[in-house]
């Protein structure tokens, strides 16, 4: 009879062990949202096209937002692929064939991001291509700054 | 047999080993020394007649295996120069083998200008080639690749 018990008693902990691990853990983790700003610098060349790709290297962070560029000739919504969206990376695009064109540093873009956890995010910016009016490759650098968390 | 022979063929084995092969293949019948070593001579004759690989072999072996690597180089140069053109990719307007925002943008340009623009340039296949074209080809050119991630 012991021994019956005793060899139910150990099937039913072998059962129940599985089960406690299963259960959801508490969220515990902090969400914040903040702003990315993407700069690009083209020197005295007026900026006509752009691409870039940002990609996240550290911290976890969902992009939930794009919006464009604060010159006239950027100022609606680049193009970017929306499978980007809750996602930690994106390719970011836009043109202009206006006549009125950015040329040195211009904020082309902004990105809306929403970060969890306390890890502080690092992100990398890779410009693919900068062309001037004449759809010319044109040498530009890209660059970004943390806004305030929101 | 004498232990001399085992020294002439630079055979290493044991004493008991040696023992052994003795008393397995001991001849029954007595055999005089003069036929053991005519046995002896006859084996080594066929053995180093054996060994004699005529010097010109390595040579046409060599250059044999020159000749096919060089028929292998020459067979793929030539596969090089007959290659096919590098195929187009789609909605790569500027055709300069990548799809980026520079194709929209050549696209855009050749629609706002009044020259006619190129049919073939109807990447929606909607039968005009207009802005809706350039979104497909700037969205085209900002696709995330699948499993990139």
């Amino acid at each position: 009879m012991k021994k019956t018990i005793f060899i139910t008693l150990c099937l039913l902990s072998m059962v129940s062990v599985p089960t406690a691990r299963t259960e959801p853990q508490p969220q515990s983790e902090a969400i914040r949202f903040a702003p990315l700003h993407v700069y690009i610098d083209s020197d005295q060349a007026p900026l006509a096209a752009y691409q870039f790709e940002l990609k996240t290297l550290a911290g976890h962070v969902e992009i939930v937002g794009v919006e464009g560029g604060e010159h006239p000739a950027y100022r609606h919504a680049p193009y970017y692929d929306p499978a980007a969206l809750a996602n930690d990376r994106i390719i970011i695009a836009s043109y202009s064939t206006d006549t009125d064109l950015p040329d040195g540093l211009t904020r082309i873009a902004t990105l809306h991001l929403q970060i969890t956890g306390d890890i502080e995010p690092e992100y990398e910016l890779e410009l693919t291509v900068a062309a001037d009016a004449d759809g010319r490759r044109t040498p530009a650098e890209i660059m970004y700054e943390k806004g305030e968390t929101e | 047999m004498k232990p001399k022979n085992n020294e002439q063929f630079d055979i290493q084995t044991s004493e008991q080993f040696s023992d052994d092969l003795k008393a397995l293949f001991e001849p029954t019948v007595p055999v005089g020394a003069h036929i053991d070593r005519a046995v002896m001579d006859q084996a080594a004759r066929r053995l180093r007649r054996r060994s004699r690989v005529p010097q010109w072999t390595y040579w046409a072996a060599s250059a044999a295996a020159v000749l096919i690597v060089a028929g292998i180089l020459f067979l793929n140069d030539n596969q090089r120069t007959d290659a096919p053109a590098p195929v187009v990719l789609k909605n790569d307007i500027d055709r300069d083998g990548a799809v980026n925002i520079l194709d929209a943008f050549a696209l855009a340009r050749q629609i706002e200008s009044p020259e006619e623009v190129d049919p073939t340039w109807d990447t929606n296949g909607d039968g005009i080639v207009d802005q809706k074209d350039v979104d497909t080809v700037a969205m085209a050119a900002v696709k995330l690749n699948e499993g990139v991630l």
